[in-house]
């Protein structure tokens, strides 16, 4: 069970604490959080409602090529989207295999252009060009700036604190979880039967919960003894726009352009 | 320090929603510039009596005066802006997504405008080495490096009254030596400070009195530090022991042995300049 959690914990702040390429200075790092974050999320919108596999791709492959200027691993791009294409795809499988006809004339019955294929291709290609350009984005921006964007954009502030505190406890409480099994696991000195070590992660789920709560009010305490309300003051950062910013607005304004003529 | 009382706690009790006693009818004086330890075992209510404090429990019964006015829910909000409160677990203060943003926090509840807070968040930092930090986030600090930002946390808005709760506790001996000037700075300053221990090594550095809680979460003595930390017999009850090296000298036999390790070279170099003296000798020495 340690194993397990170790592993999940590490993926997780893999995912989450992803500041090993966010100050490297690369194209995307360089560029205002705001433009990004509505030039990314536009991307994504575009993918979402274009149903169009020719601008599924031509989003991942703008997704890649950013990705290099931006000096960022593109392996490591191409991994952590698969973790979330990969069950995307195992979904939507069902899809292909019902396509199969017992009436056709192809001994195996596949018909790799039908209908049903097209639309899982799409699906595939939508998930991954979809999720591929979140990659990017915290690959390339800090939590932290991407919710002081969020906090220009005007998003009220007691999500930005909640999202704010879910990112940073998360990890925390996650950290917690595996000390808590680390102990468990070095007192167990036998193999456990299935039965049991569900029941052993109950209790270590429960204790995880009132461990959790517990935190909870004292951060609330802590955030209280620093005058902090239920409506938190926060400073605005200070933003720039420039000439890079200019490049990146017209090359997602041309994808965008050239989604809606392809899909019309 | 001066006669000015900061705190006041006049049959402070408080008992936790499932019945736990928290502190038991404390009353307790804190001048103004006076650096108090609160001593005690663990769970002896020592964090439960700095929150009291700060106002962030609701005392069963008693109350509390911090800078002559009740610390009451009507009071709480700005009393609490002159006072900093460090938690005894850094990550309870590290909420934000960076430190910087941390710093900033308590400045902009407090309405400071973003320059100046700027100009204060830097102040702060290079005061505790924390300028290199400033833009990670809190979970890639260590102990040490957590515990110096916490700190940077409460010290950016210059608070009057200073609550720590164990301030060297788990720290490395880096960040424990710059905590420790850092306070020693406070206290020249004269700002007063009210801090909890169970490392009695460190109380003679820091504090002039002593406030000493025993287990059944009772004050059992207050005083100056130098009567209370070389009383066996009052510690031993409380669960605890003089510092090292108070415990030596008086296992050696001393009357006023030393608090701290200078104090007992100091007392040492007496001891061997006299015997030296005495005995005519070059290079024997006898205590």
């Amino acid at each position: 069970m340690v194993n397990l959690v170790r592993v999940g914990l590490d993926a997780f702040r893999d995912l989450l604490a992803n500041e090993g390429y966010q100050h490297t200075l690369g194209f995307m790092q360089k560029l205002d959080p705001r433009i990004k974050l509505l030039g990314l999320a536009a991307l994504i919108t575009l993918t979402i409602f274009t149903h169009s596999v020719v601008v599924e791709v031509a989003v991942l492959l703008t997704c890649y090529t950013l990705t290099y200027i931006s000096k960022i691993p593109l392996r490591r791009l191409f991994f952590r989207s698969l973790a979330v294409t990969l069950p995307a795809l195992v979904i939507a499988l069902p899809r292909a295999i019902l396509s199969l006809s017992p009436f056709s004339t192809n001994p195996l019955s596949f018909q790799p252009f039908s209908d049903d294929f097209g639309y899982l291709l799409s699906f595939i290609l939508r998930i991954a060009a979809a999720s591929t350009t979140l990659i990017l984005l915290i690959s390339s921006t800090g939590f932290s700036k991407i919710l002081a964007s969020l906090r220009w954009f005007k998003v009220p502030n007691v999500l930005l604190w909640v999202m704010a505190m879910t990112h940073r406890y998360l990890i925390l409480l996650a950290s917690e979880l595996y000390r808590l099994t680390l102990a468990r696991e070095s007192r167990v000195h036998k193999d456990l039967s299935l039965r049991r070590v569900w029941r052993e992660g109950g209790k270590i789920l429960g204790v995880f919960l009132i461990k959790s709560v517990e935190r909870g009010e004292r951060v609330q305490m802590a955030a209280l003894s620093r005058n902090g309300e239920a409506n938190m003051k926060l400073y605005y950062p200070t933003f720039k726009v420039g000439a890079e910013e200019l490049l990146f607005t017209l090359l997602v304004a041309a994808l965008i352009l050239f989604g809606l003529v392809i899909s019309i | 320090m001066t006669n000015k009382l900061v705190v006041k706690a006049e049959d402070l009790h408080y008992v936790y929603q499932d019945g736990t006693v928290g502190v038991e009818y404390a009353n307790l004086t804190i001048y103004e510039g006076e650096c108090a330890a609160i001593v005690g075992p663990n769970g002896s209510g020592k964090s439960t009596l700095l929150l009291l404090i700060d106002g962030l429990l609701k005392p069963t019964k008693g109350r509390v005066y911090v800078f002559g006015e009740l610390m009451d829910e009507r009071n709480a909000k700005k009393l609490r802006r002159r006072i900093g409160l460090l938690m005894q677990n850094p990550d309870d203060m590290l909420f934000s997504s960076t430190v910087q943003e941390d710093l900033e926090f308590g400045l902009a509840q407090l309405d400071v405008p973003k320059d100046e807070a700027a100009t204060l968040v830097d102040k702060v930092a290079k005061r505790l080495g924390l300028e290199r930090l400033l833009n990670k986030p809190p979970y890639r600090l260590s102990e040490g490096e957590k515990q110096r930002a916490a700190l940077a946390c409460i010290l950016v808005t210059e608070p009057d009254l200073l609550l720590l709760d164990e301030p060297t506790a788990q720290v490395d001996l880096n960040s424990k030596r710059i905590i420790l000037r850092i306070l020693n700075e406070l206290k020249a300053e004269g700002k007063s400070v009210i801090f909890t221990t169970h490392d009695l090594n460190l109380v003679p550095y820091l504090a002039s009195k002593v406030i000493l809680m025993n287990r059944s979460k009772r004050i059992a003595a207050e005083g100056g530090a130098r009567t209370i930390l070389k009383d066996t017999q009052l510690l031993q009850a409380c669960e605890l022991e003089p510092p090292d090296i108070t415990r030596l000298f008086l296992y050696l036999g001393f009357r006023e042995p030393p608090l701290t390790v200078e104090e007992g070279v100091e007392a040492l170099t007496k001891l061997f300049t006299y015997n030296k003296l005495k005995s005519g000798s070059e290079g024997f020495y006898s205590i």
